[in-house]
């Protein structure tokens, strides 16, 4: 794969860690989980939930990574995050490994690294009012600044709260409300890379615009490094710059934002973004039903893993495993993992 | 007036009283309140609308706005003792249902009236397998069945709904199977008695947008194949212009606007309406751009507006707005109706 990476430079698929721009790089990263059972709970099973993924991000821009459950986006992202220690491959924040990174490393990493959560009420300690929510960063990471109430009042109101706000409890305020308070806590001490795990999933239609606003406009101001997981492709297009689509572990498909829904080139992409129900009654679109539904990642189907739901399947793929290929469509890279295109 | 073709199909399902067909369902000006530790709100509030027979009748709208509680007024299934219906009329072939005996209610719900739920999970007995759930739904409903037949029943039912073993998959307990497959379960059970109108609340909710694609073709085809009604409620804009007939919009527990899909799409009135369809994320935009928004959000019941509940997030809020609530206009197309007094609505 490096290979063929390295004659086409003009590919994004991985930039070198060592290159300026790229901010976040990740390599042949792989996590298991064991599976327990039994009498003694000895080892029965491994979920392959992330298998030799690699990507990488330049700064200031966005990768979308899109998938349905079970596809390991999240794992994903918690890796990157140093949440969970991956079972092999590389994580460089500026040309530097972190994946296996000593506590020290980490607490140093997380100043340049911070997560945005799903759920904005779980990863809210609900104790806390919302000034000690945020000036605890300050404390944890022994940095001067956030003592006064006019800082923490500023950083509410960058992030579209009130500077009265700083007083109240989480539970006082809305799912959207919270999710801002979520953000303002990733963007306290100016970090340089956001992981946003599914940040507005729970959210209403007219909250999460206003949600995917704010994401947009901070990037712009603060020059953000964005990985973006989410399983809503109009989302991920909508604040994307790449996108890379995953299925059980893998990714198949990785290009533009814009080319990607112009011409997906994976069966999988195609019936995952024919499969999006469009607010336009006078949209007919041809629909590719998919068969079944995702097998278990404990037992991934060998050879390509979407071969036993594709509905262009062929002998070679329940045998060999495809690898993301280079293949130039209107003058970008676009990556996909299909014999169809071998 | 003598209407024919298509059109009269659209006008008497909207508009029955001047049609020739009666609708399956009407509901009219419904008040549903529920009692809360601050005081009584008014979950639904004075909600109309109607349902033809053998069409699919989507209502959308965002957290708190009233559609599952709609819909479990509707089906008599409100929590007790906290949620009543307060006023209003639900006609369901000829009956008003608020005024029916829990003994009439129990022959319509189940056998007339069936619903699916958002998580299949909670829905379905944990500790029971499938099987014995299904033919449960058979031994209330068609008592004079032997246990053979009611078992040959489940079986071909779990075949009509996509599951290709049905053996196999009643002799399974419900954590066994996937979230697709226990939605499946869910539609063969409600579907176990054909039922006039499938209520589905939010049924694709919880499943992955593939598995969403396979649920919603699914209940289409039985809708066809049984020639039943469903009442979609949905928050999902998507899913109403791809599954519905007609569209019920609803705000803070009022009915803001109802029309023909098209119409509701091609030509939204309410600002409420427009606000929703435009911030949704399209795949035509430009990637990071900026989405129109709807400021603020959804008041908390208790804390409604006077006067139009939209009234504190609307860009055309007029002083007249936070007065009485508008009633309901008719605005051009037939069936097509709007509450605001942007489009001369006049007071209640």
């Amino acid at each position: 794969m490096i290979d063929s990476r390295e004659k086409q430079p003009e590919s994004r698929y991985i930039d070198s860690p060592s290159d300026p721009d790229t901010i976040l790089s990740v390599t042949g990263l792989t996590k298991h989980f064991p599976v327990r059972g039994g009498i003694f709970l000895g080892q029965t099973g491994v979920v392959h939930a992330v298998d030799d993924v690699s990507f990488s991000i330049k700064k200031g821009e966005t990768l979308g990574l899109v998938g349905e459950s079970g596809c390991g986006k999240t794992t994903l992202g918690r890796c990157v995050g140093g949440l969970y220690p991956p079972t092999s491959g590389k994580v460089f924040l500026h040309g530097k490994n972190i994946a296996l990174g000593n506590p020290r490393q980490m607490k140093s990493m997380r100043l340049q690294m911070q997560m945005i959560f799903q759920d904005p009420f779980e990863s809210l300690n609900a104790r806390h009012t919302v000034g000690e929510i945020l000036r605890e960063k300050y404390v944890i990471h022994g940095r001067k600044g956030g003592k006064t109430d006019k800082e923490i009042g500023a950083l509410l109101e960058r992030v579209g709260l009130s500077g009265d706000d700083i007083h109240r409890f989480p539970h006082e305020f809305s799912g959207g409300q919270r999710q801002r308070i979520g953000i303002a806590r990733a963007i306290t001490l100016d970090p340089e890379v956001v992981i946003c795990d599914e940040p507005v999933s729970a959210l209403d239609v007219s909250v999460q615009s206003q949600i995917l606003n704010l994401m947009v406009t901070l990037q712009r101001e603060m020059g953000l490094t964005y990985l973006f997981i989410s399983h809503d492709l109009a989302v991920v297009k909508h604040v994307s710059d790449y996108i890379a689509v995953m299925y059980l572990g893998k990714i198949v498909e990785y290009t533009k934002a814009r080319a990607l829904y112009e011409t997906p080139y994976h069966p999988y992409t195609r019936a995952l973004l024919s499969a999006i129900p469009l607010p336009d009654p006078l949209a007919r679109k041809q629909r590719i039903i998919l068969k079944g539904e995702v097998p278990s990642p404990e037992n991934p189907p060998l050879g390509c893993r979407f071969h036993t739901r594709c509905p262009h399947v062929m002998d070679i793929c329940s045998k060999e495993e495809p690898v993301l290929k280079p293949m130039e469509v209107q003058g970008s890279t676009h990556f996909t993992a299909c014999h169809l295109y071998s | 007036m003598i209407i024919s073709g298509p059109e009269a199909m659209v006008v008497s399902s909207l508009n029955s009283s001047k049609g020739t067909s009666t609708p399956l369902l009407k509901v009219d000006t419904l008040v549903t309140a529920f009692d809360t530790e601050n005081g009584r709100v008014h979950a639904v509030d004075g909600a109309s609308f109607t349902m033809a027979p053998r069409s699919t009748l989507g209502i959308v709208g965002e957290s708190g706005c009233g559609k599952s509680v709609t819909a479990l007024s509707i089906m008599g299934l409100l929590p007790r003792p906290s949620g009543r219906i307060v006023s209003g009329n639900i006609f369901f072939d000829g009956r008003d249902l608020p005024t029916l005996s829990a003994g009439e209610m129990q022959a319509i719900r189940g056998r007339r009236m069936a619903m699916i739920f958002q998580e299949p999970m909670t829905a379905l007995n944990p500790v029971h397998r499938i099987g014995s759930q299904i033919n449960e739904v058979y031994a209330i409903h068609f008592s004079k069945m032997t246990k053979k037949q009611r078992r040959k029943a489940a079986r071909n039912m779990l075949l009509d709904v996509g599951i290709a073993d049905p053996l196999m998959v009643m002799d399974n307990y419900p954590h066994q199977l996937s979230g697709g497959m226990r939605q499946r379960v869910m539609i063969a059970m409600a579907l176990a008695s054909s039922p006039d109108i499938l209520i589905a609340d939010e049924p694709t909710t919880a499943l992955d947008v593939t598995v969403q694609a396979q649920i919603l073709e699914l209940i289409k085809s039985l809708q066809k194949k049984m020639g039943m009604s469903v009442l979609l409620i949905t928050h999902d804009l998507g899913v109403i212009a791809e599954n519905c007939d007609d569209a019920v919009v609803m705000y803070g527990g009022r009915v803001v606007e109802r029309a023909g899909v098209m119409d509701l799409f091609k030509n939204p009135v309410h600002p409420y309406t427009i606000g929703l369809i435009s911030s949704i994320p399209g795949l035509a935009e430009e990637p990071k751009s900026l989405l129109p928004t709807i400021k603020g959000r959804v008041p908390s019941l208790d804390k409604m507006p006077r006067g139009c509940r939209f009234s504190n997030r609307c860009s055309h809020v007029m002083d007249i707005c936070h007065t009485v609530p508008p009633s309901e206009t008719s605005v051009g197309s037939p069936g097509h109706f709007a509450s605001c007094y942007l489009l001369g609505g006049k007071h209640d």
